[in-house]
C-alpha cells in the first residue's frame, strides 16, 4: 500500500512492550511517531494486535487450562463464566463435582511458599483401574501462598468418582521438599 | 534505531497532502485516509482499548486532517505524519475525557467497556489455543494476565513474586513462540 520502505523498522519486542503499555513516556512518543510513518512497523504491531486480541478471545471462552490468578478468575465472572472454586488449606480434603452449569473449575492450594524457588505439584488419580500420577512442574504462586490449577469444566465432566491426592512440593538447588499435601474426593454432577 | 525510522519522510503521503491543499481533490483524499486510516486505528485500539471508540477516533482525525489540509492549515505537508498523530492525541484525549463519562454509565447500568472483539487480524482459534497449550505453564498465565485480563506488568509483578524485567522477557518470549507457532503449523483440516 505505502511505498515508503522504513530502513529499520521497530521491533517485535518494542511492539509488544507499545502494546502492553510498558514503554517509557519518552520512547513511547518516538514509537508513536515511527508507527505513523513506517508501514512496516504497523503491519508488524497489527500481528502483536491480532494475537493479543486472539488471547482475550481465548481467555473470555473459559479455555485456558493450568496455573491461573486471583485477577483471572474476577475477569472470567466478570465475562459471565460460571467459575467453580475450592479453597484447600495443607492436609484438608474437600469434596469436588462439575455442575452442568460450570464453564471453569479452579482449586487454590494454600501454603507457605514465600521461600519456595520453584513449586512443582504431583497429582495422584486414584481410579478403579489402577493409580494415574502427573507432575506439574514450576507453578506460578500468587502472593507467595497460593497455587492456582484451572480447567475447563469440559475436561472434568466425563471424570469417574475417585480421589486425587495433591502435593506442593518445593524444589531448591539442594533438593526437594514436600511443602502440604491436599485431597479432593471428586464425584460426577448427580441431579 | 527509533531515530532513524523516524527519519525517513513519507513522500506519498506529503505529495498527497500537497495535492489535497485547495480541495476538490476526492482521489487524494481519498488515498490519504487510505493511508492513514489504519495507523489511527492502531493508535485508537492502544491508547482508547475499545474497537468502536478507535473506529470514531479514525473518523474524527481524518474529518479534521482533511478539512486543516483543504483550508490551508496544515504548515507542512512533509510532516502529515507528525500531524496526523497530532491531531490523534488531542481527539483521543478528548474522547478519553468523554468515555470516562460513559464508563460511570456502563458502571451503572452493569456493562463494562472491552476491546474489541473482533481481531485486527483475525487469527485462527483453535491453532492458537493448541499454541498457547504448548507453552509453559508461567508463559501461558503472563500473556493471559497481560492481554485478556490487561493487568499491567506491575500488577503482574507484584502478584507471582517476579521482577518487573522478568515479567517482560517471559510475555516477550511468550509471544514470540506464539507468533511462530502460528507461523508454523499446517492448517486444521476441515471436518
Amino acid at each position: 500500500m505505502n511505498a515508503h520502505v522504513c530502513q529499520t523498522p521497530l521491533e517485535w519486542t518494542t511492539l509488544v512492550d507499545y502494546w502492553s503499555g510498558d514503554l517509557a513516556e519518552g520512547l513511547l512518543a518516538r514509537t508513536e511517531e515511527q508507527l505513523f510513518t513506517c508501514a512496516a512497523c504497523g503491519q508488524t504491531l497489527e500481528a502483536v494486535i491480532g494475537l493479543s486480541q486472539g488471547i482475550a478471545l481465548w481467555g473470555r471462552q473459559g479455555r485456558a487450562s493450568g496455573s491461573s490468578s486471583e485477577a483471572v478468575l474476577e475477569r472470567l465472572a466478570r465475562d459471565n463464566l460460571q467459575v467453580r472454586r475450592y479453597h484447600l488449606e495443607p492436609g484438608q480434603t474437600v469434596h469436588c463435582t462439575v455442575a452442568p452449569e460450570d464453564d471453569v473449575v479452579t482449586a487454590e492450594f494454600s501454603a507457605d511458599l514465600s521461600r519456595a524457588s520453584r513449586v512443582d505439584v504431583v497429582v495422584r488419580h486414584n481410579l478403579d483401574d489402577g493409580v494415574r500420577r502427573n507432575r506439574l512442574e514450576d507453578l506460578s504462586v500468587e502472593h507467595g501462598r497460593t497455587v492456582r490449577w484451572t480447567l475447563p469444566a469440559a475436561a472434568l465432566r466425563p471424570l469417574p468418582a475417585h480421589r486425587l491426592d495433591v502435593t506442593l512440593i518445593a524444589v531448591e538447588p539442594s533438593g526437594e521438599q514436600v511443602v502440604a499435601e491436599y485431597h479432593l474426593q471428586h464425584s460426577p454432577w448427580r441431579q | 534505531m527509533v531515530q532513524a525510522g523516524r527519519e525517513q519522510g513519507d513522500r506519498e503521503a506529503a505529495a498527497l497532502a500537497r495535492e489535497v491543499i485547495g480541495g476538490n481533490r476526492p482521489a487524494e483524499e481519498a488515498r490519504l485516509c487510505e493511508l492513514f486510516g489504519p495507523r489511527v486505528r492502531r493508535y485508537g485500539l492502544r491508547h482508547l482499548r475499545d474497537g468502536a471508540l478507535a473506529d470514531d477516533l479514525v473518523q474524527q482525525v481524518l474529518l479534521v486532517t482533511i478539512e486543516k489540509l483543504r483550508a490551508g492549515g496544515v504548515r507542512d505537508c512533509d510532516q502529515i505524519a507528525s500531524f496526523v498523530l497530532g491531531v490523534s492525541r488531542t481527539v483521543a484525549r478528548d474522547m478519553r475525557r468523554a468515555g470516562w463519562k460513559r464508563d460511570q454509565m456502563a458502571e451503572a447500568w452493569g456493562r463494562e467497556q472491552t476491546l474489541s472483539a473482533t481481531p485486527s487480524e483475525p487469527i485462527d482459534g483453535e491453532r492458537l489455543h493448541d499454541c498457547l497449550s504448548a507453552l509453559p505453564d508461567r508463559d501461558r498465565l503472563i500473556v493471559t494476565l497481560a492481554f485478556y485480563v490487561e493487568a499491567s506488568t506491575a500488577e503482574t509483578s507484584r502478584r507471582l513474586g517476579l521482577s518487573g524485567a522478568n515479567v517482560r522477557v517471559i510475555k516477550h518470549r511468550a509471544m514470540r513462540r506464539l507468533r511462530d507457532c502460528l507461523q508454523r503449523l499446517p492448517p486444521v483440516a476441515a471436518s
